[in-house]
């Protein structure tokens, strides 16, 4: 293994040309009178929403500032570090504490998320107000392809490598030879892929997860099972009202109201919420050219995953509206979505066949649950992944937690190291 | 002039203006310089850099005005029916006898996709009839615009937007609005298929032949043939393993504008370059690849400048949106009349004979090397012939 490059600083900074041209994209692109049809001003049922969409909009003409932007990016230290070998240069941030012994923490974002998800959480995580609470030395890196990051333009990448370069960049190029990791979405499978490396696991002391994602064996069984019905049982009367008061009683039996709640949006997502799953898994270059240098393109179809993901009573739209002008001012879009073909079959493997990635070492894991996330593990199922010591179910919070309840994101945090980083 | 309750008006296409604003969007937009996945330029990724790039270019220098031109040269109308704009190209042969005939598009066609079958229609033309005889075969040809596409408005509920609504509208359109009363033929790929089936099924005593290319009935796959004891022809065979391929990593879009149309919708409405690569895709698709194909980029660039020009995208994929789940279980229509099909080889959805004698009176089914999933533009002369046959054998008025 070469020796890894030491990091180079990167002060953030968009170039005015671009920043112009972005915000002349926002303004001329034309938006409908009316939507299509009269319900879909009212509702989220056919997607995005006209009204909401126009409302960002506005948002961003009137309040974004380049300089703001950037200013609130450049708080933290940004770097590049060069990993030859993988042809990646990788971006990442770097906030240390002011603590010597403070817990180096891996945050680890997803699509259409960013290194930016977490910029509420980096302050309290690296300077607690508390003398008394732990806190870390926080390592933020971008996914290859998101944002800072390069593209290492390779026909074959996936997240396992991914979480090779992140385990390389913890232990050789910082140096943390024991660290923590924090994970969604796309981040979690590669945190659950960490720690179920029998190479990578002893390193992480502790990881957090903010979903699990994993459809038990049980549901497929069920499926299967269901299946076989004949039709013509269904046809019955009551028969639909029979199974639904069944299901219902039985799930109300072994699941807690949060956990019900979690399974019914798991099952809406199945069912008209992965439409861009299947786009971006099949046909990803098609949607990430058409959409690359489309601002308002950007802001409606990510746009779409906020705004269903989130606490709508928390979710604040500057958030939605840096992050888009983010992945826009990198022209970073249509590698963003190549993760979903490239490493297609490995999360399909860590969705289905959870067992085969069950936790190597003795890794603390910790597990919150956020209302508006997309599906809640019932803690059985999460209980599978390894030596789970925390369950925790918050009253309010999305698929972007650090986002949306940056409070309970901290304290999960804090209250998972204090009782289980040392050893 | 009115055909009892409706009005008829004539239709020019006019979009010429909204062209500069199409051209300077188009030159301005960036696309990204190289292919992400070396060695990736295939389809299997979506569209293709260089695919993209170089209908990119070429609707640059596009002469919009000539295609418009060309498209004016037929005549258009519009027509309100049940509060919706219904715009059709209607050209009559001006021969007696002459069978009348509606053709539908489906998405992302339109009603120029089957313009070049139009001329051919109307001429007088002789087929040889199973006994020998000969017969002068010609057609009067009604080319509409689905509800919600290019000149037809959206209609203002969600089930005006349902297949039986638009089958309904066009029988409306054709016995009433243009007084085709003794009996009409029916033809149509894509969604204009599916509604053309039910067109078919729901009005048997005005429905008396249709040929068509696609059905509103699941498909079936090759392990279903095996079972069905059945052998196929080549086409056949060919049909169905391209079929499987695509059902695996081609139903993407399909999923997002079932069930998000409007975030696709609003995310590519002002938005010329993502309408090009999203739509150029399923023309590259579904489209014969072997270059002998009549379908040309010229061809693309005029139907995707359809949707933007007239702002119709976001309202295109509503039909998915409102027809969720347009197969059914396979049943035998209750309309007797004459079926025909036409298995264009490229095409992205394939039905065996077999099959598809199970759904009415199949009395032509022909396996075509050339064309895809628009035959009007891909085979016109393969079309032509096709209905032609099948229509000039098997078609008569209602008695």
């Amino acid at each position: 293994m070469p020796p890894a490059s030491p990091p180079r600083l990167l002060r953030i900074s968009f170039a005015q040309a671009d920043v112009e041209r972005m915000m002349t994209l926002v303004e001329n692109t034309m938006l409908p009178e009316e939507p299509p049809f009269p319900e879909a001003s009212s509702t989220w049922t056919s997607g995005m929403n006209l009204p909401w969409l126009k409302t960002v909009r506005e948002q961003w003409l009137r309040e974004f500032s380049v300089d703001e932007f950037e200013r609130k990016l450049n708080l933290w230290p940004h770097y590049m570090a060069l990993f030859d070998d993988e042809n990646v240069d990788l971006h990442f941030v770097h906030a240390k504490s002011s603590k010597p012994d403070a817990i180096p923490l891996l945050l680890l974002h997803g699509w259409p998320g960013s290194s930016h998800d977490f910029h509420k959480v980096v302050e309290p995580l690296t300077n607690p107000s508390n003398p008394t609470a732990p806190s870390f030395h926080v390592v933020v890196p971008s996914i290859p392809g998101y944002a800072f990051s390069t593209w290492p333009h390779r026909p074959s990448f996936t997240i396992v490598d991914i979480s090779n370069l992140y385990h390389r960049l913890m232990a050789e190029t910082l140096g943390y030879n024991n660290y923590a990791v924090q994970g969604g979405d796309w981040g979690s499978l590669i945190a659950r892929i960490m720690v179920s490396s029998p190479k990578i696991a002893p390193h992480v002391r502790i990881a957090h997860l903010n979903i699990y994602s994993v459809v038990p064996t049980s549901a497929q069984v069920i499926q299967a099972l269901q299946a076989l019905v004949p039709s013509f049982l269904s046809c019955i009367p009551g028969y639909t009202t029979l199974v639904n008061l069944l299901s219902s009683t039985l799930n109300s039996l072994l699941f807690t109201p949060a956990e019900q709640r979690g399974i019914a949006s798991a099952v809406a997502y199945g069912r008209t919420g992965n439409g861009y799953f299947h786009l971006q898994s099949t046909k990803p270059l098609t949607i990430g050219y058409a959409l690359v240098d489309s601002p308002v393109g950007l802001l409606a179809y990510m746009g779409d995953k906020f705004y269903d993901w989130s606490d709508p009573a928390h979710l604040d739209t500057r958030d939605l509206i840096e992050t888009v002008a983010l992945y826009y001012l990198t022209r970073s879009f249509h590698t963003s979505v190549l993760a979903y073909q490239l490493s297609h079959e490995v999360a399909m493997s860590l969705v289905f066949q959870p067992g085969q990635w069950t936790a190597a070492a003795g890794t603390a894991i910790g597990y919150s649950s956020y209302p508006y996330e997309i599906g809640i593990a019932p803690r059985m199922l999460v209980r599978g992944m390894g030596r789970v010591v925390m369950y925790k179910e918050h009253s309010y919070g999305g698929h972007f937690a650090a986002l949306d309840n940056p409070t309970a994101f901290v304290k999960d945090l804090r209250e998972l190291a204090a009782g289980h980083w040392a050893q | 002039m009115a055909s009892g309750k409706y009005t008829i008006k004539p239709f020019k296409v006019d979009l010429s203006a909204e062209v500069p604003r199409l051209k300077a969007q188009l030159a301005a937009t960036q696309l990204p310089t190289h292919n992400p996945i070396p060695g990736g330029e295939d389809e299997k990724w979506g569209i293709t850099l260089a695919q993209l790039t170089k209908l990119r270019d070429e609707w640059l220098v596009y002469d919009w005005g000539a295609e418009q031109e060309r498209i004016n040269s037929y005549k258009h109308f519009t027509t309100e029916i049940d509060g919706t704009t219904i715009h059709f190209v209607h050209e009559k042969s001006g021969i007696d006898g002459a069978i009348p005939l509606i053709i539908t598009h489906g998405w992302p066609g339109s009603f120029d996709e089957y313009l070049p079958v139009v001329r051919p229609l109307l001429q007088s033309a002789e087929i040889t009839l199973p006994d020998g005889r000969k017969k002068k075969v010609s057609f009067d040809v009604v080319i509409p615009s689905l509800p919600g596409f290019v000149f037809s408005s959206a209609p203002p509920t969600v089930e005006g937007r349902s297949l039986k609504s638009t089958a309904k509208l066009w029988n409306t359109l054709m016995a009433e609005v243009l007084g085709y009363s003794n009996g009409y033929a029916i033809a149509g790929s894509d969604w204009g298929a599916l509604i053309s089936w039910h067109l078919f099924d729901l009005f048997p005593e005005n429905v008396r032949g249709a040929y068509l290319t696609m059905f509103p009935f699941a498909p079936i796959d090759s392990a279903q043939v095996a079972k069905d004891n059945q052998t196929l022809s080549e086409i056949e065979r060919f049909g169905l393993d391209k079929m499987a391929e695509r059902g695996a990593s081609g139903m993407g879009y399909f999923a997002e504008q079932s069930t998000k149309p409007d975030t696709i919708g609003l995310a590519l409405q002002d938005n010329a370059i993502g309408q090009l690569a999203w739509i150029g895709e399923k023309f590259y698709g579904a489209s014969d690849p072997t270059g002998n194909g009549e379908l040309t980029t010229k061809d693309i660039l005029t139907g995707v400048s359809l949707y933007f020009l007239t702002k119709s995208f976001l309202s295109s994929v509503f039909q998915y949106a409102h027809n969720p789940s347009p197969f059914e279980a396979p049943r035998k229509s209750d309309n007797s009349a004459p079926l025909g099909y036409g298995n264009f080889k490229w095409d992205a959805i394939h039905w065996p004979r077999y099959y598809v004698s199970q759904f009415a009176n199949l009395v032509f089914y022909r396996d075509h090397e050339k064309g895809g999933h628009f035959p009007g533009s891909d085979n016109p002369a393969g079309f032509v012939d096709d209905v032609r046959e099948f229509l000039g054998v098997h078609f008569a008025f209602r008695p």
